[in-house]
C-alpha cells in the first residue's frame, strides 16, 4: 500500500464506485438496445420492462459480482441529496417538455409536433448526461450526446430512407455501442478487482 | 526601511498519534466521504489484508472515532463502518492542524 494521501483522490474513487463496474453502462445500454429492438419487432407493449430490466440487472451485478469484490458503501448526505435533485429535476423536466409536446402536437407545423422522437432522444441524452455530471463520469456525457445524436439523425433521415428505418438502426447501434462498453469496462473491473476472502 | 512582519514559528501543534498513523488516516478519509462503508470497501481500497484493517479498526473503535455495525448478509458476515462525531471532528482537527503548520 502506498504512503500517499490525497484526499482529491479518496473522494474520486468513492464516486467511481459507482460507475468503474460498467454496471450503469450495461443498464443504459440495454434501455436504449431494448427500446429499439422492442419496436423493431413491434413490442412496444414490453417497452415499459425498459425500465424494470436494466435496473434488475444493475442490483445482481452489484450484489453477485461488485460487493464481493469491493465492498459497498452507503453514499454521503451530500451525494444523496445531487441524487434526489438529479430525478426530481429530470421528472419536472421530462413533464415539462412533455406537456409542450402535447399542448402543440395539433399544430402541423412546430417543430416539437413534427420531431417529437428527436425531443424524445434530447431528453434522454440529457438525463444521461445530468447522471455522468453526478457522478463525475465523463463517458456518460458522451452516451447522452451519442442517443440524442442517434434519435435525431434517424428520425430525420426516417423521411427520405425507407427501406430500413433509419431510426431503429440508429438506437439499436447507439444502445449497442454502450452496451459493449460497459461489458469491456466490467470485464476490466473483474479482473483489476478478485473477490475479496473473509477467511485472513 | 519597510518592518516586515516574521512568520510565528511557534506554533503549539497538537498531533493526534491515532489520526497521524497513514493507514487510520486513510480510513478516516475515506469514512469521511461516505456515510458507512463495510470492511471488504476498505480491504479492496487499502490493500491490506483483513487482519491488518482489524488492527486498526480495532484502535480507531477504542478511541471512539468510529462505529462498527455487524450483521449477516445471507449467511456472510457484514461489517458495516462509519465515522462518528468524535471522528469527524479529529479528522476536520487534525487537517486543520497540518494547514495551519505548512502555512
Amino acid at each position: 500500500m502506498s504512503e500517499n494521501i490525497n484526499l482529491k483522490e479518496i473522494k474520486r474513487q468513492v464516486y467511481l464506485f459507482y460507475s468503474e463496474d460498467g454496471l450503469a453502462d450495461l443498464a443504459i445500454g440495454l434501455m436504449i438496445f431494448g427500446f429499439g429492438i422492442f419496436l423493431l419487432n413491434d413490442l412496444s407493449a414490453l417497452v415499459g420492462l425498459l425500465g424494470f430490466l436494466p435496473l434488475l440487472v444493475w442490483y445482481f451485478g452489484k450484489e453477485f459480482l461488485v460487493f464481493p469484490r469491493v465492498g459497498s458503501i452507503q453514499p454521503a448526505q451530500e451525494l444523496k441529496k445531487r441524487f434526489r435533485g438529479f430525478f426530481i429535476n429530470m421528472i419536472l423536466f421530462g413533464l415539462g417538455v412533455f406537456a409542450l409536446y402535447f399542448l402543440n402536437r395539433n399544430s402541423g407545423t412546430s417543430f416539437l409536433s413534427q420531431h417529437p422522437l428527436t425531443l424524445f432522444g434530447f431528453v434522454l441524452g440529457l438525463a444521461i448526461s445530468s447522471l455522468g455530471m453526478i457522478l463525475n463520469t465523463s463517458r456518460f456525457y458522451l452516451y447522452g450526446l451519442l442517443v440524442f445524436g442517434a434519435m435525431a439523425v434517424g428520425e430525420f433521415l426516417s423521411d427520405s430512407i425507407t427501406a430500413v428505418d433509419p431510426y431503429l438502426v440508429a438506437v439499436i447501434s447507439a444502445g449497442g455501442i454502450i452496451l459493449i462498453a460497459g461489458f469491456v469496462i466490467l470485464a476490466r473491473f473483474l479482473k483489476k478487482y478478485p473477490v475479496v476472502s473473509l477467511d485472513d | 526601511m519597510v518592518d516586515q512582519k516574521q512568520p510565528d514559528l511557534n506554533i503549539d501543534l497538537e498531533i493526534d498519534r491515532l489520526v497521524h498513523e497513514p493507514v487510520r488516516l486513510k480510513i478516516l478519509a475515506y469514512l469521511s466521504e461516505v456515510e458507512s462503508a463495510d470492511f471488504v470497501f476498505l480491504v479492496s481500497r487499502l490493500g491490506l489484508t483483513m487482519g491488518n484493517l482489524s488492527a486498526h479498526i480495532s484502535k480507531l473503535q477504542e478511541a471512539g472515532y468510529i462505529k462498527i455495525d455487524k450483521s449477516f448478509k445471507e449467511n456472510r458476515p457484514h461489517t458495516n463502518i462509519s465515522l462518528t462525531a468524535l471522528g469527524e471532528d479529529a479528522f476536520s482537527k487534525y487537517r486543520a492542524g497540518i494547514l495551519k503548520l505548512l502555512q
